[in-house]
């Protein structure tokens, strides 16, 4: 029969090491903790939540990548209206801005190619294999992501707000998006808890 | 005191009386889950299972407000940003902001220079219809006239990141320095990232332009470093709309908010540049002054045409005043257009599109 590897029969205590005991080592008076699973388990509603988000932000995201590199001003801004804040075509189309380090590296990564690659791996990230991946790096950067996101987000909105005094409405969502998914998915850690111990693989008889 | 059970394991009449008195009571057992408290099994060792549940759960306290921290953070520096940019100058006021722009003083023989370049020589060089410099096309005959305190108005729209505008301004100031008078003309340069880097050129921001015949509206939308610097108003945006499509610009680049925008008293209209000034991209700024205003090179000589379209044309807004200005304008001048929209733009904000007219060899400053 094979050894039942669980917390049961590690806490049965064994103290025979007087005289008498023949061979092997002197076991440990007390039970070792079972083998803790490091996997943190948010509530159910974290994983649906921030998959929707990462859907609609590939969605919006892959919008303006299209539009970059397809019709930079063909770009439908309903909202925008001759003197208002909302000018897409402003926003999506300026040099600097447009990409990351516009300045410098002219025309290298675009920001809406770069806000679809992030959102595409986010999604990964969310799914919900993702979700049940044992590796805690998968959390990491799911975290990192998402503050990595928040990041850029905040240049963006510096960008758009004080340099260009211009926002683009599919990029405000996409900021939305970001800083919903930065709240879901922190609240969702903050709230986790372990796996339970006696999850699939831990205490099942062979 | 004796048949009295005296705690655990006592049993009656075995067990006497302690000394001292009674034995103190037994405290109740705590109650699981209660913070501080936990279950004791007989043994009095604590159950670990309890105790990591109540160490989860103040970790994850101590995590909820870690959370609520970061998101407070975050929430502060958007709340900081928004009223940054709300306090930066009516970001949609029709207003002038107060952003610095790219502009620096420039000597003012050289503006002197450039604004007087005579009459004559920019009707020569214009009546020999060069293929180098367009004029104006023409609007509708039906179409008001836009005037702006009693006189006809003229509307430019463009910022001093934009290259072509780069090259627009110096035909614009020739043309209608002959009509008025200009005060704080600065220079800048263009975009040094985009196409004809690093331009030079004069700023319409923060100069006044005064004339009897003509009234000048000038929006520089954006520093040369695509900061904002000036907003048109709903006014002078509707009229980039408006005339934002064919056959006013190709049809490939229409939708674009093309600038340099130029509307001339409802009449002509111009929604790129003229003509072709690559060749003083990266010169010094008072190098492509004299450059610009000697006539003896390409690149001038188109300039000097561009500005004698736009001359025979506000010769026909102001009904041929002034006389000193117009009689030196030939009557094939005047009202000058062209039927199809051939100008390079450059659209709010975007980069410049290939040129599709021949660009002459770079110079070096």
């Amino acid at each position: 029969m094979a050894r039942v590897v669980g917390a049961d029969t590690r806490r049965v205590p064994s103290t025979s090491t007087g005289p008498g005991r023949t061979g092997g080592c002197p076991k440990a008076p007390f039970a070792e903790p079972p083998v803790a699973d490091e996997r943190l388990v948010p509530p159910r509603w974290v994983p649906t939540t921030s998959a929707i988000i990462c859907l609609l932000a590939v969605a919006d995201s892959a919008y303006l990548t299209y539009t970059h590199f397809v019709d930079p001003k063909g770009i439908a801004c309903f909202l925008a209206k001759p003197g208002s804040l909302i000018n897409c075509g402003l926003v999506t189309t300026s040099p600097r801005y447009s990409y990351f380090f516009g300045s410098v590296f002219h025309h290298l990564v675009p920001v809406a190619l770069a806000g679809l690659v992030w959102s595409v791996v986010m999604l990964g990230l969310c799914s919900p294999w993702a979700w049940r991946a044992a590796s805690p790096w998968a959390a990491r950067a799911r975290l990192a992501g998402s503050v990595a996101g928040v990041a850029v987000v905040l240049w963006l909105l510096w960008a758009e707000l004080i340099m260009l005094r211009h926002i683009c409405e599919y990029c405000t969502l996409v900021h939305i998006l970001t800083f919903a998914l930065f709240i879901v998915l922190i609240v969702g850690s903050a709230l986790a808890v372990p796996a339970e111990p006696d999850a699939p693989g831990l205490d099942e008889t062979a | 005191m004796a048949g009295t059970s005296q705690g655990r394991g006592g049993k009656a009449g075995n067990v006497p009386p302690r000394p001292g008195g009674s034995r103190p009571p037994v405290p109740n057992r705590p109650v699981a889950g209660k913070p501080g408290t936990y279950p004791t099994p007989r043994g009095g060792r604590p159950v670990p299972r309890a105790s990591a549940r109540q160490s989860l759960q103040q970790r994850r306290q101590r995590n909820i407000y870690m959370a609520m921290g970061v998101i407070g953070v975050v929430v502060v520096v958007v709340a900081v940003i928004i009223t940054v940019s709300l306090t930066g100058g009516g970001t949609t006021a029709p207003t002038k902001t107060n952003t610095a722009s790219g502009a620096f003083n420039v000597p003012a023989s050289l503006v002197t220079a450039v604004e007087s370049v005579p009459v004559d020589k920019l009707v020569a060089q214009a009546k020999g219809l060069p293929g180098t410099a367009s004029p104006p096309q023409a609007l509708p005959p039906k179409n008001p006239l836009f005037s702006q305190a009693g006189k006809p108005g003229i509307v430019y729209i463009g910022a001093e990141y934009c290259p072509y505008c780069a090259a627009e301004r110096w035909p614009m100031v020739m043309a209608l320095s002959k009509f008025g008078t200009f005060t704080n003309l600065r220079g800048t340069t263009s975009s040094a990232t985009d196409t004809n880097p690093s331009s030079p050129t004069f700023t319409f921001y923060g100069s006044t332009y005064t004339s009897k015949y003509l009234s000048f509206l000038s929006d520089e939308q954006e520093t040369n470093t695509e900061a904002a610097l000036q907003n048109p108003t709903t006014t002078e945006e509707a009229l980039v709309t408006k005339y934002d499509t064919t056959p006013y610009i190709p049809a490939a680049d229409a939708g674009e908010n093309p600038i340099p925008f130029v509307y001339l008293g409802g009449k002509y209209v111009l929604t790129g540049n003229q003509y072709d000034a690559s060749s003083i991209s990266g010169k010094q700024w008072t190098a492509a002054a004299s450059y610009m205003a000697s006539g003896t090179n390409a690149t001038s000589k188109a300039a000097e045409a561009a500005a004698g379209y736009l001359v025979g044309d506000l010769c026909v807004l102001t009904h041929d005043q002034p006389a000193s200005v117009c009689s030196q304008v030939p009557s094939v001048l005047k009202g000058i257009t062209t039927s199809s929209a051939k100008s390079q733009t450059s659209s709010v904000p975007t980069t410049a599109k290939p040129k599709a007219t021949p660009t002459t060899k770079k110079a070096s400053s």
